[in-house]
């Protein structure tokens, strides 16, 4: 309901008055706390008496509290402070007048009424003239409009005080986070550029605050640094081997039950339950196998990093060896048809394998070695001679291939992306799509890199890299095409490199790039595969000792 | 990463003690201006509806703000800075008594620090961030 003249007669502007000087106290007050961090705390906090990454993440921290205090803060509690001073004003002014025109029309003889009606107090007796009428009625009428004005301006004085505080009612953002405060989801970015630059703005309460809230987004976001990754990932593999446990002791107990009450061993239910156990059972097996290879590894003193894992359908995993982030060389091996997270250890130990071949070929450089199965790899041979898998896959490799550079230390890693049988073409494809993935492209055993010719990558040719073993049993899907080719085929391009064939079959001799040849055919192994010294000096950068294919 | 080193603890103390001290400030000082917001939007029903009803929402918000944002934010870097340099002086676990003594060697005792250092928490390991 609209302000009347009546609600006027009522109106005391104490509390108001007392609001106006809270607030310019407040002002006052804000002004101590600016002071105070700028200049009694930072005196503290200089690069004399605290140093390290902690000590300029606690200056800057102070610097944004400080900034915001003095700046958005009190600008906006200024503004109230003046919006309720000047509106006050206006308020006190127009009341001043509502109580002139009354004390007048009283004077005159008039009533104002509540609703502003205006009227004679006393109709008078006495017979007046028409000129006296006339001029009461325009009395009348004057009196009205003034009152009907104040009205309005004391009205609008409301209104624009409201306008006023309404606009101070958006909150500062600019303020760092209290620690373990509901950080926001919507504030991270995407992109790795976008992140790494993202996570290297917050200070270290922030990030774990954040690293508490989004364990799981984090733990897979390209970008992100590998300790971040392997804090967020850990905690979350943990949590799900924690529940998956509970869940198959539930199972168990439920299956027991039915043993209780007798229940058939080939009822429905029964059938039903035991299935649905195996495949709880299994899913803990895979990610409790993925803690105890991390385990196994660390343990013999190296730094291992859980980049990112899935334990849905076939279950994925990127785990490094070394850090990526300040390593000076950096390779990702990408596994091909029948990877899945329950045979995720040989492609960890193939990784470090490699690992262990590069630091003997760079003993004096740090090298991080990536088992990167972070797409649907081809269950059955059938399924590897469809490219689209390997297609599909190009995206999360591309954008993994980036973050790394986006978050490495220190100047520019040499990265090589490598590929086993379907997975190379799966880092052929990527190659392929995206410019500017690696330094390197290597392909072992492949089927094919989705190209026909270098010219079709985005590498120059001198980077490209590839071996297949006499025997090995992909030389017939080599042969068909089906997934483009590779530099072991004529005119493709590239570099073709040299590697023995370890095995007794085709099969064998596929998955024998990692083992140790038998020379003399004594059961002992003699000599690493010359594939492993040859991908360590690409991985290295030592691409002139790499022994070619003449 | 660059090795973290407080070089002059006790610098690092007197900045966590200003901080505390902010925020009690804070703490003490805001209540009255949320009470004046509370009785005018009260008190200004009639007269002065669209701005006591902007009165009222604002006391919402800025209460909320000043006491999380603000308050909440002085005190989380104090306690920071308190760790921190509770850790240079070689302290290896914390309890919220060592913590406070740390952080505020003079006020520890007053009646602010006294009635956070219930028998409760003196038995609780810290566990904020290091």
């Amino acid at each position: 309901m609209a302000v009347q003249w009546g609600d006027l007669a009522g109106a005391d502007l104490g509390p108001l008055e007392t609001l106006r000087d809270q607030w310019r106290g407040y002002v006052d007050r804000l002004e101590e706390y600016g002071n105070v961090l700028a200049e009694d705390v930072a005196k503290h906090l200089g690069e004399d008496v605290f140093e390290g990454d902690d000590a300029v993440a606690a200056r800057a921290r102070l610097d944004r509290f400080q900034t915001a205090v003095t700046g958005d803060v009190l600008d906006r509690a200024a503004a109230i402070r003046d919006a309720l001073a000047d509106q006050h004003d206006a308020l006190k002014g127009e009341l001043d007048r509502h109580e002139s025109i009354t004390t007048e029309a009283g004077n005159a003889g008039l009533s104002i009424a509540a609703d502003g009606w205006v009227s004679l107090a006393r109709p008078e007796q006495t017979v007046m003239g028409v000129e006296e009428t006339e001029a009461q009625q325009q009395l009348i009428i004057d009196t009205a409009a003034a009152a009907a004005a104040c009205v309005e301006a004391f009205a609008l004085a409301d209104a624009q005080l409201a306008a006023a505080l309404n606009a101070a009612w958006e909150v500062p953002s600019e303020l760092p986070m209290p620690i373990g405060e509901n950080p926001e989801m919507q504030d991270i970015p995407t992109g790795p550029e976008h992140v790494a630059d993202w996570w290297a703005g917050l200070d270290p309460m922030e990030r774990d605050a954040y690293l508490e809230a989004f364990p799981d987004l984090l733990g897979g976001l390209d970008g992100m640094p590998a300790d971040a990754r392997n804090t967020a990932n850990e905690a979350t593999l943990e949590r799900e081997v924690d529940a998956l446990d509970a869940e198959v002791d539930s199972l168990e107990r439920q299956l027991a039950d039915m043993d209780a009450r007798g229940v058939p061993e080939d009822s429905a239910e029964r059938l039903m339950l035991q299935e649905e156990l195996a495949a709880v059972q299994a899913k803990h097996d895979e990610a409790k196998g993925l803690q105890t290879n991390i385990a196994t590894l660390e343990e013999e003193g190296k730094d291992v990093y859980l980049l990112d894992y899935s334990l849905e359908g076939d279950g994925q995993a990127v785990v490094s060896i070394g850090n990526p982030d300040t390593a000076d060389n950096t390779a990702v091996h990408v596994p091909g048809t029948y990877s899945e997270l329950s045979n995720f250890g040989t492609q960890m130990n193939r990784a470090d394998t490699m690992y262990e071949d590069a630091l003997k070929a760079a003993p004096d450089e740090e090298t991080a070695v990536i088992a990167w199965l972070g797409y649907d790899a081809p269950d059955s041979v059938p399924q590897a001679s469809n490219p689209q898998q390997a297609h599909d896959a190009t995206g999360d490799l591309s954008s993994f291939m980036y973050g790394l550079e986006a978050s490495h230390q220190g100047g520019d890693s040499h990265t090589s992306v490598m590929g086993h049988s379907y997975g190379s073409t799966v880092a052929g494809d990527t190659v392929r799509t995206y410019e500017g993935v690696a330094d390197e492209l290597i392909t072992v055993a492949s089927p094919g890199t989705s190209a026909n010719s270098v010219e079709e990558l985005n590498i120059d040719e001198d980077h490209v890299w590839s071996t297949t073993a006499e025997g090995d049993a992909i030389e017939l899907p080599q042969d068909l095409g089906l997934l483009g080719h590779d530099a072991t085929n004529d005119g493709f391009g590239g570099n073709e490199f040299t590697s023995d064939a370890v095995g007794a079959d085709g099969g064998q001799i596929h998955g024998g790039y990692w083992r140790d040849v038998d020379e003399n055919g004594d059961g002992e192994p003699d000599r690493p595969n010359e594939a492993r010294s040859n991908i360590a000096n690409i991985i290295t950068g030592n691409t002139d000792k790499v022994g070619l294919v003449e | 990463m660059a090795e973290n080193r407080a070089i002059e603890p006790d610098s690092l103390n007197q900045a966590a003690r200003l901080l505390f001290d902010l925020a009690d400030s804070m703490g003490d000082d805001f209540p009255a201006v949320g009470d004046a917001m509370a009785d005018a939007a009260e008190q200004g029903k009639e007269a002065l509806p669209e701005s006591s009803n902007a009165i009222g929402n604002l006391n919402e918000r800025w209460t909320g703000y000043e006491s999380k944002d603000m308050r909440e934010n002085a005190t989380t870097f104090a306690e920071y800075l308190a760790v921190f340099a509770a850790d240079a002086t070689e302290i290896e676990e914390y309890t919220a008594a060592d913590f406070l003594r740390v952080a505020d060697p003079e006020l520890f005792g007053s009646e602010q620090r006294a009635a956070a250092v219930d028998e409760d928490s003196v038995s609780t390991t810290y566990q904020g961030p290091v």
